[in-house]
């Protein structure tokens, strides 16, 4: 597994969608800064990216992406997302290469099936470890 | 009880999965016999055998694109919903199949 395909960060100091947006976009570190917010829109006019209660799992497929990774953001406090989504704590946003590789598509569908586990998710919520536990 | 059904959403890397396994573990609770297919970025995988959709007493589509293969549920009673239903209330859809089934 990539050590780097699994981003954690706690009490981040965001407090909206676009801050959001914007922290990874920074982590990213690219010369040139990518339009997370707008590639994001897309998706997100296709349905909720709500998966439970203060959980949202924004994604997305693009070919501006280096590489595939997941971002796990924990925000000092709970954040609203968007008109419909409020009182979020934990973002979980998965950014994936075009033209992936199926090993890291499977790798990361192993994680998404894992997202169905209540239990998986109260540990993603609570735990203080940056390194997580896949 | 016997169900098969379909997973696929826009990108096919998150809600596709989720809600396969959100939908076999509540068909599971309630006793049922579930076989989910998914149709995601990595293709079609855990495939209906052609026994098993026969076998089935309703189909589920959790689905928020076109699928392939739809024809292959022609004539079976189909209840279709976004993904966004199977993941945030896997139960809730369970037991309305379940109302569906039994009020045939």
């Amino acid at each position: 597994m990539n050590d780097n395909r699994f981003v954690m960060k706690l009490d981040v100091p965001i407090r909206s969608r676009a801050e959001c947006f914007q922290f990874v976009s920074d982590e990213l570190m690219d010369e040139e800064k990518i339009d997370l917010s707008g590639l994001m829109a897309e998706r997100e006019e296709n349905g909720s990216v709500e998966i439970a209660e203060e959980i949202v799992l924004p994604h997305l497929e693009s070919g501006v992406l280096d590489k595939s990774q997941i971002f796990i953001i924990r925000p000092e406090e709970k954040i609203t997302w968007d008109e419909k989504i409020h009182r979020v704590k934990l973002i979980i946003m998965i950014l994936l290469r075009k033209e992936e590789t199926d090993e890291v598509k499977r790798e990361i569908s192993q994680f998404t099936r894992k997202l169905a586990d209540d239990a998986f998710l109260d540990y993603l919520m609570e735990t203080n470890q940056p390194n997580i536990e896949i | 009880m016997k169900i098969v059904g379909v997973a696929a959403c826009t990108v096919g890397i998150a809600h596709t999965y989720i809600a396969q396994e959100k939908l076999e573990n509540a068909a599971k609770k309630a006793g049922y016999d579930i076989h989910v297919e998914t149709q995601g970025t990595i293709g079609i995988e855990n495939k209906l055998t052609q026994e098993q959709i026969d076998a089935a007493d309703v189909v589920i589509l959790a689905v928020d694109v076109k699928i392939s293969g739809r024809e292959r549920f022609e004539g079976k009673k189909i209840v279709q919903v976004p993904t966004e239903v199977a993941v945030k209330s896997p139960n809730k859809l369970i037991q309305k199949v379940t109302e569906v089934v039994e009020a045939q």
